[in-house]
């Protein structure tokens, strides 16, 4: 009989507390602003490129247009490849990909210098407040006598950011 | 089809190949979530995702991930739960009526993005990042796909902000003549709450504590949050003589506040020639003029009717991974590029280019086997320019019709030079030329007839 006393008189405990624990987390609610604040547009000129049937010479290559509109005062756009494993490789589209012997490339400045995708690019492009910033992006993959033939491809991700 | 006809064709397809419109692209408005925030009060944020007309319908997904930065440059990036470990995360705070938007070409929809902060945050700040992407991969051989990230950054209302940083490393790197000596410093947040503005003041000091040289970075464009760390990469530019010296880095914030300061030593083994400083100048069609460098480095000399229009030229060092040099030669230290001509010269320009014992070196210590080269960009190989070697005064000479990047090679097989001139400044597109020729040759058939 005790511990049906005592059992009831902790469950009229709980009861009483728990409305308090629930108002306790009640919060106000503040809508921060009408408008909505600065932007980032980011737009790439053509959203797939064929590179053609490549071959060990070479130079399976290509190149397209990034343009970026903001009204941050200092942004940044980084390139990547969001897919793992084989980050930054072309791979077939089989259950299990294959990927090529060597890593994708992209550039920013005609060629002159390439990045190999299996790293994120970082600040590939850069800039201030304005429209119609552009930057060219320059493709290349390198084949080897030891790619077998078959279909490759990879998704290259410019991700913009305000700083 | 008459001849009026296809010229017109001929007239459209060339306007557009040239006139290509952006065929994915991703706009996000309220691009950037950084407010002081109350326990225990939720805020709503309106943010808005759109496409343009001319996109594809498309979906995409809205990831809220912990604040993580890239140590080389800062860049702001997402950290998945698992890695979301640290105690200033604001992920959990977050959240969207939906995590998927689909767009209809040129869709803009709105949205709040909802942010609850407990009682019990804590002080300081609280950070996340919600990364706007397509929610599928392309389907082309390359495909490219573009994507919103949005860093959060609360900070706590009445509560004690604390901002410190220690520095965690300083390296010096390889001392090359006519490069940057790079001094990277890696500054780590050891505070509860982010900050701008980082600068690294940098100083060379020799045996005798005697400051000899010393750089700034800028202020740093990039919040540092807590608990990331960022590497700072300052150049030195100082000539140094053979020795061994202490660098001193010390990073502040904007006011001056001093975050940490930290020593190392490093050897030059041969006499340190600092990279030559920019030089800039205005080339005008009606009279020779010469571009030269403060220390004598590099001296252009453009005749007079070598442009068509002012041009302003820029000659300064080159700072990136130098494309492989010829087959057999051996790139120097002496490498620059000159930016500012589009186009071909109308008559060519003379470049008088003083090399540097790492240059001589190169070539063994004989002069004779130094050239200048240029990197042709278009097509992706060097032109080795027929080149005069003037010992006494260590001195290259060569003429050429076009720039870009010139580098000092040794050993390399001497080519054709820059060319035959004739040409025009600004140069067009090779594409406006043809599409111009074709337009022209159909009118004149047509005349013709």
């Amino acid at each position: 009989m005790k511990k049906l006393v005592f059992g009831a008189l902790i469950a009229l405990l709980v009861l009483l507390v728990l409305p308090g624990a629930v108002s306790a987390a009640e919060t106000d609610t503040v809508v921060v602003s009408g408008t909505i604040g600065g932007y980032i547009d980011v737009a790439i000129t053509a959203d797939t490129l064929s590179l053609g049937t490549m071959t060990v010479a070479g130079p399976n290559t290509a190149a397209t247009t990034l343009t970026v509109s903001s009204s941050f005062n200092s942004w940044g756009v980084d390139a990547s490849d969001a897919k793992t494993p084989n980050k930054g490789y072309m791979v077939t589209a089989d259950a299990t990909p294959i990927p090529l012997d060597t890593l994708f490339d992209i550039s920013n400045d005609a060629g002159t210098s390439w990045h190999q995708l299996g790293t994120p690019w970082t600040d590939f492009f850069t800039g201030t407040a304005g429209t119609g910033m552009t930057e060219t992006v320059d493709v290349k993959q390198v084949v080897t006598a030891a790619d077998p033939a078959g279909s490759y491809s990879i998704t290259v991700t410019f991700t913009g950011a305000s700083n | 089809m008459n001849y009026r006809t296809w010229s017109l064709l001929l007239a459209l397809l060339f306007m557009a190949a040239l006139a290509l419109a952006p065929a994915a692209a991703v706009k996000v408005e309220g691009a950037k979530i950084m407010l002081d925030v109350k326990p225990g009060t939720t805020y709503l944020f309106p943010m808005a995702v759109s496409i343009k007309s001319d996109d594809p319908a498309s979906e995409y997904a809205i990831d809220i991930l912990g604040f993580g930065q890239s140590p080389d440059a800062g860049s702001y990036q997402g950290l998945e739960p698992g890695q979301d470990i640290g105690a200033y995360s604001a992920r959990s705070f977050i959240s969207f009526p939906s995590s998927t938007i689909r767009l209809q070409p040129g869709e803009r929809k709105e949205f709040n993005a909802t942010i609850r902060i407990p009682k019990d945050v804590g002080a300081g700040g609280r950070y996340a990042v919600v990364l706007i992407h397509p929610a599928a991969a392309g389907t082309g051989q390359a495909s490219f796909a573009t994507a919103v990230l949005v860093p959060v950054m609360l900070t706590v209302e009445g509560t004690k902000l604390v901002e410190t940083g220690a520095i965690t490393g300083v390296s010096v790197g390889e001392v090359i003549a006519g490069k940057p000596i790079v001094v990277a410093t890696t500054l780590q947040n050891t505070g509860n709450h982010h900050f701008y503005g980082a600068i690294n003041q940098v100083s060379v000091r020799d045996p005798s504590g005697r400051e000899i040289g010393s750089a700034q970075s800028d202020p740093f464009a990039r919040a540092v949050i807590p608990g990331q760390s960022v590497r700072f990469e300052t150049p030195l530019t100082a000539g140094l003589p053979v020795g061994t010296y202490t660098v001193v880095s010390r990073m502040t914030l904007e006011n001056g506040t001093l975050l940490d300061e930290k020593i190392t030593t490093f050897s030059v083994q041969e006499e340190y020639i600092p990279p030559f400083e920019e030089a800039t100048a205005t080339v005008v069609p009606d009279r020779e003029t010469v571009l030269r460098t403060s220390g004598g480095e590099i001296t252009i000399t453009f005749p007079a009717g070598a442009v068509l229009a002012d041009a302003e030229v820029t000659v300064s060092p080159y700072a990136d991974t130098l494309p492989a040099p010829p087959s057999g030669s051996t790139a120097g230290t002496t490498i620059f590029t000159v930016d500012g001509l589009s186009g071909i010269l109308a008559k060519p320009a003379t470049m008088v280019v003083k090399y540097n014992p790492a240059d001589l070196q190169a070539a063994g210590g004989d002069a004779a086997k130094l050239s200048l080269a240029r990197w042709n960009r278009a097509d992706g190989k060097w032109t080795v320019l027929p080149t005069t070697v003037n010992a006494g005064a260590s001195t290259l000479s060569a003429s050429t019709d076009r720039f870009g990047t010139i580098a000092v090679m040794a050993g390399a097989k001497q080519g054709t030079g820059g060319g035959k001139s004739g040409g025009f400044l600004p140069g067009p597109h090779p594409a406006v030329m043809f599409g111009a020729l074709a337009i022209f040759a159909v009118l004149y058939q047509k005349r013709k007839k």
